[in-house]
């Protein structure tokens, strides 16, 4: 058993390697660098700059280096804890995560539990209620939810907010809060802020999972033991809740550890569009302005998140399974 | 005729402009611009307007006028000023009558008083200020204030201290260090423009001197001025930044706007309080150039470059390694590569709160922190003519929005006290209908010169046989002609700008007159067409396009690529394919390109044609968009190896064929250069306008309209909002709306 979890755990460090080269690499594919990003952006501006300025610039921020130069300093960098110095943000990398990640992190777990909090007890009904009224009903707003692209949701979810009740609704934060320390109010401020991202990433998740759920107790309700039961007399609700919508849970279960990422990435476009402060906005930001050590930083995350995620499922089934504990599968 | 049919194209803009003032659009603020069929319903705003225009334009020419004898002898060579009157003059009739046709109020603004008579004796402070002073950590405000501070004739009237911060936005995920200095920065230039753009005035400078053969400028300081941390500002601080930042190449590399004829302007301190800076030859443009926009242009819009024309020497010479032995080990224990990237970033604006400025804000909390916030400038040298040290408003704060639509979004839910940037003409509907709800007005401030048209690499070699193609004027003649630009104007412009060709703007002193705005820029399938058979392009493939002429069969396919910028360039090119259609011109237009990848293919030659602004405002000080001049960078992209053969001497690059004019038209720039008469200046530049436009070097397609930074929201609560600001990069509008006069009325 322990000789598996450490051939995991090995395995998960050599991918985090690969991950490292992948995202090193994938920040230099697009041509250009942070400097002809910069120079077009003086170019935009009317500035007018000097054949020799580019060179100076790359100079200064090491890119006139060789790549594999490069990669080699910011893995040693890396390896000490150092991310880096984010080129277009003038500050450490880790002061312009740090700020985000637990916010992203909110963000997420909220619209998780309203995904599960509506997802569930409408696919059980779906399910219990196969093609009633309900069901369609259900099924028809769960297909809209998953057709309408999220952003489009978000952008008429703002101006609607605008036009009705006349307040902004972008943001975790109203402008009095968003500098000051915390404390009960900007909590309370935050709760108010907080639905409307939590509905939006929801939607189209829990249109997913109404699906599943109702599927997988479709398939469990027509099984020998439910018939059993009811033919012993047991209520309906309790024919179907005690067994089947808990096996039914198991898929929906296994699929939480692949939202690890999630965390890190948010929804990027969502979090753009309703201007949260959460990685979303600043991954695109750093990936558009090839600001290399910050996206280098939140790829890596990502990465690590995902090896961490699938590492944790790993141990889960192994918990669960003991085939799998005893290696023979 | 040709004026009659001026006419009539105004009048359809006119009616447009009032539909869009006065139609109610509905719809979510990303189908807006789709939403704009309702009937006029009311047309409020504008007309009432158009009423009040010609007594404000009388009020501020009269105004001018009056200030204009004021003015002090060091003020500017008298030479020089008689032609820049004229010319402005005419231009500005021209410009009031056009403004009324759209119906927009004439532009005003702010008197720099420079007659030391009508300076005011005694001055006044904000209770802000006030309470420093009684609390020891100030000086009283008269110590503090230069002796010949910059006084300002608010645009309406003296206004009071107090009232709340003033609320502004800005984008947090993209480069928008240049929003504040277009605002909160003063502007920090040495000499500056008037507000109508007509001629260069004093600024942080007192006042300013060329000599008679235009190859010494003189600028004299204000006695008394300090730096916002309390140090005096004097001549030191302008020759310390020429020889330590701008001249050492650990630093920067020397500003191009600072060599003439080869050599390096030598810049020398006479006294604490004169600097001259002399060149080998003429440079009569220098003091138009200082108060544009550039790289000597002031420590708020380039200081991070380590550019700027001065720089705080006391403050940053323990960053540097002439100075400091230790300058090194500093850098790097701020995780900074070496000294001169750690200089420059101690000499950011943006990110420093402890750099000392000369703008009337100082900032106090850094852009990469939101909110960006600033506070009054102790020692700011803005006073008004009742001795009010400026500004009124104490505090600014700029809110990070992640994205142009939120900022948008916030702006038309009236969370913004002034805004101008990122405001997109697609969203002009929603802010114009949202005006009385949210409390704030939108003040419309067309551009002067191109809002959009495609520039054509002259150089372009990637493929020989469209190279040599492009190279005929024919060919550039009968694309310019396929363009339908009433289309483009109305779909992605919302009919707010004007078709034209690469002319000058009909605002500018170059204005060439209705039938250069139309040459080669007209609509004519027919005419074009038999230009295209007429270089032998005759052959045509099954769905009508024309093949290569080197009879390889194939069809001929150009390549448009264009940024998503001030407006949708992108859209515009698949527009000019549907047109090109009809000349039986194949043109491939894709989704939007990044500027960095611009700028890479670019330098290596690759572009085609490409979607972006044309031409310019001025042949001399913006050269490279009328003729290849730049070595580098994406607007040098009308031919990189030509600029380059000619910055070599002909080392380098490739040497322009004679059919395509360039050599006709370097020997006027060279001669405008150099050329210290003004009415000269202006006759060579309309050549180069005239060449440029009959040669079609470019594609213009539209132009002065709203689509760069064409408009401004300000709450109606703001008082000295002018009605209408001159809208140049040159003045880094809206700068020349004077904000430090700005201030609540209630």
């Amino acid at each position: 058993m322990w000789a598996y979890i450490l051939r995991r755990a090995a395995l998960g460090v050599l991918t985090l390697f690969v991950i490292s080269i992948i995202s090193f690499a994938i920040i230099q594919l697009p041509p250009g660098d942070f400097v002809s990003t910069a120079l077009a952006e003086l170019a935009e501006s009317g500035t007018e700059t000097a054949d020799e300025f580019a060179a100076q610039l790359r100079a200064e921020y090491g890119l006139d280096r060789h790549i594999v130069v490069q990669y080699g300093i910011w893995m040693g960098r890396v390896l000490q804890g150092d991310l880096g110095t984010s080129f277009f943000h003038q500050k450490p990398v880790l002061e312009v995560i740090g700020d985000r990640l637990p916010l992203s992190m909110l963000v997420s777990v909220s619209a998780l539990v309203f995904t599960l909090l509506i997802a569930i007890p409408i696919g059980i009904y779906s399910a219990v209620r196969q093609y009633s009224a309900g069901d369609h009903i259900a099924t028809f707003l769960g297909f809209l939810g998953l057709a309408t692209p999220n952003f489009l949701l978000a952008l008429v979810m703002l101006y609607a907010g605008f036009l009705w009740l006349d307040v902004s609704l972008a943001g975790l934060f109203s402008v009095e809060y968003a500098t000051a320390p915390w404390s009960l109010a900007k909590l309370g401020d935050l709760l108010v802020h907080l639905p409307i991202p939590a509905i939006v990433l929801g939607t189209a998740g829990a249109a997913q999972l109404i699906r599943i759920t109702r599927a997988n107790l479709l398939d469990e309700k027509r099984q020998p033991y439910v018939t059993t039961a009811r033919a012993k007399g047991l209520s309906n609700r309790r024919a179907i809740g005690k067994y089947p919508v808990r096996v039914a849970m198991n898929p929906v279960a296994s699929s939480v550890g692949l939202l690890f990422p999630n965390i890190v990435s948010g929804a990027v476009i969502v979090s753009v569009v309703l201007s949260l402060p959460t990685m979303g906005p600043v991954l695109l930001s750093s990936l558009l302005s090839q600001d290399m050590y910050l996206a280098g930083a939140i790829i890596l995350l990502l990465g690590a998140f995902t090896v961490l995620g699938v590492f944790l499922s790993d141990l889960a089934l192994m918990w669960l399974d003991p085939r799998i504990r005893h290696g023979n599968l | 005729m040709a004026d009659d049919k001026h006419q009539g194209d105004k009048g359809v803009s006119r009616r447009r402009f009032l539909k869009l003032a006065g139609g109610s659009v509905g719809g979510a603020i990303v189908i807006a611009a789709c939403g704009a069929d309702d009937e006029p319903a009311q047309t409020t705003a504008a007309p009432t307007q158009t009423t009040a225009a010609p007594a404000t334009t009388e009020a501020a020419t009269t105004e001018t006028t009056a200030a204009a004898p004021a003015d002090t002898p060091t003020t500017t060579a008298a030479a020089s000023d008689a032609p820049t009157t004229t010319a402005a003059a005419a231009a500005d009739t021209t410009t009031t009558t056009r403004a009324i046709e759209r119906g927009l109020p004439a532009i005003e603004g702010h008197i720099v008083i420079t007659d030391p008579a009508q300076y005011p004796t005694t001055f006044n402070e904000s209770p802000e200020m006030a309470a420093r002073v009684a609390a020891g950590e100030l000086p009283p405000v008269d110590q503090r204030v230069p002796r010949n501070p910059l006084v300002v004739e608010p645009v309406h009237e003296i206004g009071t201290y107090g009232g709340r911060e003033l609320r502004r936005g800005y984008i947090s995920t993209v480069n928008d260090r240049q929003n504040a200095n277009r605002f909160n920065g003063g502007p920090d230039n040495l000499i500056y423009w008037d507000y109508a753009h007509r001629k260069v005035i004093p600024n942080i400078a007192a006042g300013f001197e060329v000599n008679a053969d235009a190859t010494v400028l003189t600028l004299y300081l204000r006695e008394g001025m300090k730096w916002s941390d309390g140090a005096p500002f004097t001549a030191e601080d302008i020759v310390w930044w020429r020889q330590h930042m701008s001249l050492n190449s650990n630093v920067a590399a020397p500003p191009g706007q600072l060599r003439v004829g080869g050599e390096q302007v030598a810049v020398e301190k006479v006294d604490d309080y004169t600097v001259t800076l002399t060149a080998v030859a003429p440079y009569p443009l220098l003091p138009q150039i200082m108060a544009g926009w550039g790289s000597i242009n002031g420590q708020t819009i380039t200081g991070q470059f380590g550019y700027g024309g001065f720089a705080p020497a006391h403050y940053l010479q323990q960053f540097h390694a002439d100075f400091n032995p230790d300058a090194d080990a500093l850098a790097q224990d701020a995780g900074q590569e070496n000294w001169g990237a750690y200089l420059k970033n101690r000499n950011t604006w943006q990110t420093n709160p402890d750099l000392p400025t000369v703008t009337p804000w100082v900032m106090t909390r850094p852009i990469n922190d939101p909110p960006w916030e600033f506070e009054a400038n102790p020692y700011s040298i803005w006073v008004d003519t009742a001795g009010n040290q400026l500004p009124y408003i104490h505090k600014i704060s700029m809110a990070g929005a992640e994205d142009r639509e939120v900022l948008i979004l916030n702006s038309v839910a009236g969370e913004y006290d002034f805004q101008d940037r990122h405001l997109q003409v697609a969203s002009l509907p929603v802010l114009l209908e949202n005006q009385e709800r949210s409390g704030y007005m939108i003040h419309r401030t067309p551009g002067v010169g191109s809002d959009f048209g495609v520039r054509i690499n002259l150089a372009y070699d990637a493929d020989p046989v469209i190279g040599e193609l492009i190279r005929t004027a024919d060919f550039r003649r009968a694309l310019s002609m396929g363009v339908d630009r009433d289309e483009i104007n109305e779909a992605i412009f919302l009919g707010t700008s004007q078709t034209t060709s690469t002319a000058p703007s009909e605002q500018s002193v170059y204005a060439l007159g209705q039938e250069w705005v139309e040459k080669w820029a007209t609509l004519d399938v027919d005419a074009a067409n038999a230009l295209l058979d007429g270089i032998g392009l005759t052959e045509k493939d099954g769905e009508g396009y024309r093949l290569r002429p080197d009879g390889s069969g194939d069809r001929l396919v150009l390549v448009y690529e264009a940024p998503a910028s001030f407006a949708d360039f992108p859209a515009a090119g698949q527009l000019i394919r549907e047109h090109w259609r009809e000349i039986g011109i194949d043109l491939s237009a894709g989704p939007a390109v990044t500027g960095g990848l611009l700028v890479e293919k670019a330098e290596a030659n690759e572009i085609m044609f490409s979607g972006h602004t044309v031409s310019s405002p001025d042949p001399f000080r913006q050269q490279d968009l009328i003729m290849p001049t730049r070595t580098n960078n994406y607007p040098g992209l009308i031919g990189i190896p030509y600029a380059k053969w000619r910055a070599t001497d002909g080392a380098d690059g490739v040497e322009p064929p004679d059919q395509l004019m360039i050599k006709e038209g370097w020997a006027l720039l060279d001669a405008g250069l150099v050329e210290p008469d003004e009415a000269e200046r202006i006759r060579i530049a309309k050549e180069i306008y005239k060449l440029h436009t009959d040669q079609v070097w470019s594609i213009g397609v539209v132009g002065d309209g709203l689509a760069i930074y064409g408009m401004y929201l300000a709450n109606t609560n703001l008082g000295n909002i002018p009605a209408r600001i001159s809208n140049t990069l040159d003045q880094r509008a809206p700068s020349n709306a004077l904000p430090p006069a700005f201030y609540w009325k209630s």
